[in-house]
């Protein structure tokens, strides 16, 4: 019933329900994503959004049709009316905020209401803040469920496909499905290089690993 | 179909089809009605009949919200007929309801959520004989059954599961319902839900199935004797192990069984309901596949009773029980070992953490049991199942590509918490521990298949890396030498699959690992010396392992560089083409970006630490001698290059001259490490021929800041140089500074930090400052009268790293 009809393709599109609470950045984070751009409904009153976003898959191209719903009761409009046929979800928290991850479980509860086990990723957003309140160990419910669970940072791209392999993964029965050329992406908008940073931290870790040198030449190379 | 339906079916289309101005319409004509006083009624006359699933969804949602939000401004009357029409439409009255019951999942869980909301509202004060007046329909069949174990799964979501966050009403709530539940109605629920089993489990396993699920959700709050009895553990158990019923079914009864285990109590109840169970019945249905449900449902079972067992053995103190909880353990570890292997195991069972408890039970039994032992055995198996690598990752963790480097990330991260454990179980059993090492490496090391078993070689190695990490001196000649020997039999081995990159990287981290232990022992000499000189070390083809290989062996020639003398004609001789290679035309600096500190000079360094060496030879002359010429002949190759470069001018593209540059620096990278060998004393007094190569190479080096002024990666690589001097030379380099100081100042007016405002005006028409050829003698002069400090360069600031050779300049002449 509330499958989208709009632009018909020819190719798998699946409908992905997006939740979680106000300002965990839902929307940023399918906007990212260009070729959803152009097609996408804006629909403020009824407090969704219907984003149909392309991916090419090494089986081909797949289209996940995202609803970005409103998190906020207020404008919730149809609310849980909107996960209705939902084929796969992600529920966005906001690492930097930690009532948006306290309330993670009850958005789950909601969501396998209306759509009984569907595929389901849990997204920490906003990893490049540097005060986190959320630590990656402190995330934990995604195990109680079996969720897949993802750090990501809509602003700088961080991590962005990796909610949709898995659940394309998920929902083909294949896990050796991979994406075979990046969508394009809004460019980062924060400085931050995520996966600079990792590097950062990895080096730094390989760096207490290694014997230390004994000289302090090439203090300037 | 009428207005509201229609209405209700616009809302819903997120399609795109109706007119914008047409759906706001239809959204607020449904949301006016919302406000209108009736709506309860409307909903639950239209509920019945209507065909559309969505307005099935409209009609009890909005439902929900009027008893959620305005329940209290209800009237008595208006309850009292929500909550008539309510029970009426989960007892399936007159048939009535066939349409609603008969719904999607998603429709009978809204009916639930309603149902759920009132009794918040209502048990036990207004309504308290809801259940009762539920249980006596259950008779009807299938369809109300279903409703009801939607009812109380949802009545544990929404108000009892401590899983949600709950405000203090919700809380006072559910427990005032607990409580009115068990004193009221909890044993007849049970008793529904034996019968409803019994009849069902061949007819209707789905019913059956939520049956258990609500079983599993209260077992936590219930009387455990209600379940944990004669009349419900073999019903349960029977469900696991007669072949035939679906999967499902049957991990439903593991499932409702795991939550008796689980189940919070005293530690010797607990134990005697764990004894009472017989667990180990099941313990022969785990094995094979276990990609099948039943058999994961089975793994979370073992695994939470072995976990429970071992807790209690934890909690009480006496040696008696402790002995039951651990002959509990015995019956089942086997089979847990297995699931442990084999099974993607529910991620809410920690292994490392299990088996690490486990290991420190047996820290205190000394020497272990034949039992043990074979357990330890298996965790060590476990461990090396764990760590081992999917083959599926094989290129792309070989290349690597991003999924490969992330892959290794998530593994150096997850074999952590694993090493950890493997060094606890090396301490309560270290022959065990080794001789298992051993054995895998033994293993890997005769393994004939080109690439079937690069994983299980990785991992291996890595296990007796991972040993290598924790062991001491004493450690090494234990065992009967067996670590030394595994060391000689690594080697001398080259695995089918040594081209892959994990396998070389490992394999050249363990010998360095290792190659420690066994520094005086001579004849591991030319086995390591072949080991890093061939394709399985500097030779090897891919990149990463080959400047990793470098790097170690510039360590190793650290450690052990004077046992190496010997050596050093067939170390360079076998060099020889990486050297060239490193230094040749062709670089790009996109090649030396990637490969981060390992840029290739470590083999220059380590090259130089051996030719460095003041007796390379044993007698006097003939050391000189070779030391000249193993300098020169390597200095003199590159010093020609740097010329040539230097001599057909700017005339190039920027593509050609940017090739030049990184040649160049990779150049002048090597001629640095390479003299890192050689000390001021060598240099300066017993060999000052050797110090002329270096002043010779230093000149040409100079004529670079010449050719390529306004370059800063070449700037601060000849800048390193001249500081490398200043400390191999001494004071001998001071002939030389005039004309490296005149150069690096003439320029360094123009690379004055862009930050101090001086250095934005021209240069020429600042009248207070000194001409750069003025500035190089004022300084040359205080430098030789040694009153060179920080302060007095204040007022001028040239660029940073010509600071800091001064400041070494003055430092190695007050030495």
């Amino acid at each position: 019933m509330a499958l989208p009809n709009q632009q018909t393709v020819d190719y798998p599109s699946f409908k992905l329900v997006i939740v979680g609470d106000g300002g965990t950045g839902k929307t940023t984070f399918v906007k990212r994503h260009l070729t959803g751009e152009f097609e996408k409904k804006y629909e403020p009153t009824i407090g969704v959004e219907v984003h149909p976003l392309d991916f090419f898959t090494n089986c081909g191209k797949i289209r996940f049709y995202c609803w970005d719903t409103a998190g906020q009761e207020k404008f919730g409009g149809l609310r849980d009316g909107y996960y209705i046929h939902g084929q796969c979800a992600i529920i966005m928290f906001d690492v930097t905020a930690r009532l948006t991850y306290k309330n993670v479980p009850t958005w789950h509860r909601d969501l396998c209401r209306v759509c009984e086990n569907i595929p389901i990723v849990l997204c920490g957003n906003k990893v490049d803040v540097k005060n986190r309140q959320v630590k990656a160990k402190q995330v934990t419910f995604h195990r109680k469920k079996n969720l897949q669970y993802y750090e990501i940072s809509a602003k700088s791209n961080y991590n962005f496909e990796k909610p949709f392999l898995y659940l394309a993964r998920k929902l083909a029965g294949d896990q050796t499905i991979h994406f075979v050329e990046s969508p394009a992406l809004a460019p980062p908008e924060v400085t931050i290089d995520m996966a600079a940073q990792q590097q950062h931290e990895q080096e730094l870790e390989q760096a207490i690993n290694q014997p230390l040198p004994d000289d302090d030449d090439d203090a300037f190379d | 179909m009428d207005d509201l339906e229609r209405a209700i079916l616009i809302s819903f289309d997120e399609s795109g089809k109706f007119d914008p101005v047409l759906k706001s319409q239809a959204i607020s004509y449904c949301q006016q009605l919302k406000e209108t006083p009736l709506i309860y009624s409307i909903c639950l006359e239209r509920l019945p009949f209507t065909e559309f699933d969505q307005v099935r969804f409209w009609c009890l949602q909005t439902l929900h919200e009027v008893i959620r939000l305005r329940y209290s401004t209800l009237n008595p009357d208006e309850k009292s007929f929500i909550r008539e029409s309510v029970i009426l439409m989960v007892t399936d009255d007159m048939n009535k309801w066939v349409r609603v019951l008969e719904s999607p999942a998603f429709i009978k869980n809204k009916v639930a959520q309603v149902f759920v909301t009132l009794i918040y509202f209502e048990y036990p004060s207004v309504w308290s004989n809801v259940f009762m007046d539920f249980l006596a329909h259950l008779n009807k069949g299938a369809r109300v059954i279903d409703i009801f174990c939607r009812v109380l799964n949802g009545l544990d979501d929404e108000l009892i599961s401590l899983d949600y966050p709950r405000n203090t009403e919700e809380t006072a709530a559910a427990g005032v319902i607990k409580d009115a539940m068990r004193q009221q109605c909890v044993s007849q629920i049970v008793r529904a839900w034996y019968d409803i089993i019994t009849l069902y489990r061949n007819s209707d396993q789905e019913l059956c199935i939520s049956v258990m699920d609500s079983m599993r959700r209260y077992i936590s709050w219930i009387d455990i004797g209600l379940i944990a009895n004669d009349a419900f553990v073999p019903l349960l158990f029977e469900l696991i192990l007669v072949d035939g019923p679906p999967e499902q079914l049957r991990g439903a009864a593991a499932s409702c069984v795991l939550a008796i285990v689980s189940k919070r109590m005293e530690p010797q109840s607990k134990l005697s309901l764990l004894r009472s169970l017989q667990i180990n019945r099941v313990c022969g249905l785990v094995a094979g596949d276990c990609d099948s449900e039943l058999v994961l449902k089975l793994a979370s079972l073992l695994t939470g009773y072995a976990c429970e067992a071992l807790d209690c053995s934890k909690r009480l103190d006496s040696e008696e029980v402790n002995q039951v909880s651990m002959e509990l353990l015995d019956e089942i570890l086997p089979s847990v070992f297995y699931v442990m292997k084999s099974c993607e195991l529910d991620s809410a069972f920690n292994i490392v953490q299990f088996l690490s408890g486990y290991v420190a039970t047996m820290k205190s039994l000394s020497p272990l049991k034949e039992k043990q032992v074979r357990h330890i055995s298996e965790i060590l198996e476990v461990i090396r199942v764990q760590i081992c690598y999917e083959p599926e990752y094989r290129d792309s963790l070989n290349i690597p590509d991003k999924i490969g480097r992330e892959e290794e990330d998530r593994m150096v991260e997850f074999r952590k918490d694993l090493f950890v454990l493997l060094r606890s179980v090396g301490r309560v059993a270290p022959e065990v521990t080794q001789s298992f090492i051993g054995n895998s490496l033994g293993t890997a090391v005769t393994s004939p298949s080109e690439d079937k078993n690069v994983e299980e070689i990785e991992a291996a190695v890595s296990l007796f890396y991972a040993l290598g990490e924790s062991i001491s001196d004493e450690g090494m000649k234990s065992g009967n030498g067996l670590l030394k020997e595994l060391l000689r039999m690594l080697l001398s081995t080259r695995f089918p699959c040594h081209s892959n990159r994990l396998v070389a990287l490992v394999y050249l981290e363990t010998v360095t690992r290792y190659m420690k232990f066994v520094q005086d022992d001579n004849d591991f000499i030319p086995l390591m010396l072949t080991a890093f000189l061939d394709e399985r070390g500097i030779h090897h083809p891919n990149l990463n392992v080959s400047r990793r290989a470098s790097y170690l062996f510039m360590r190793l020639v650290k450690l052990m560089k004077a046992k190496l003398v010997p050596y050093i004609e067939t170390i360079l001789q076998s060099l020889q083409d990486t050297v060239a290679q490193l230094t040749n035309l062709g670089w790009t600096l996109k090649d030396m970006k990637g490969s981060g500190s390992e840029d290739g000079s470590h083999i220059f360094e380590a090259i130089g630490l051996l030719i460095g060496m003041e007796d390379v030879s044993v007698t006097e002359d003939v050391a000189a001698k070779k030391q000249f010429e193993y300098l020169s002949s390597l200095l003199n190759p590159l010093c020609q290059q740097v010329e040539i470069l230097l001599l057909d001018g700017n005339a190039h593209s920027p593509q050609e001259s940017s090739a030049k540059i990184a040649t160049i620096q990779q150049i002048i990278m090597a001629m640095n490490a390479l003299s890192k060998g050689f000390s001021q004393h060598l240099v300066t007094v017993s060999r000052p021929a050797i110090g002329d190569l270096f002043k010779k190479t230093l000149d040409i080096l100079l004529q670079i800041l010449v050719a390529f002024p306004k370059i800063d990666v070449l700037r601060n690589k000849v800048t390193s140089f001249i500081h490398r001097m200043v400390e191999v030379l001494g004071e001998s380099v001071f002939p030389c500074l005039p004309k490296a100081l005149e150069q690096l100042l003439a320029e360094s007016e123009e690379h004055a930090p862009a930050n101090n405002e001086a250095a934005s005006q021209p240069t020429t028409t600042t009248p207070h400052r000194d001409t750069p050829a003025r500035l190089t003698t004022k300084r040359r002069s205080l430098y030789e009268q040694g009153r060179l400090t920080s302060t007095t360069q204040n007022t001028e600031t040239p660029a940073r790293p010509f600071y800091e050779c001064l400041r070494t300049t003055s430092r190695s002449q007050r030495l």
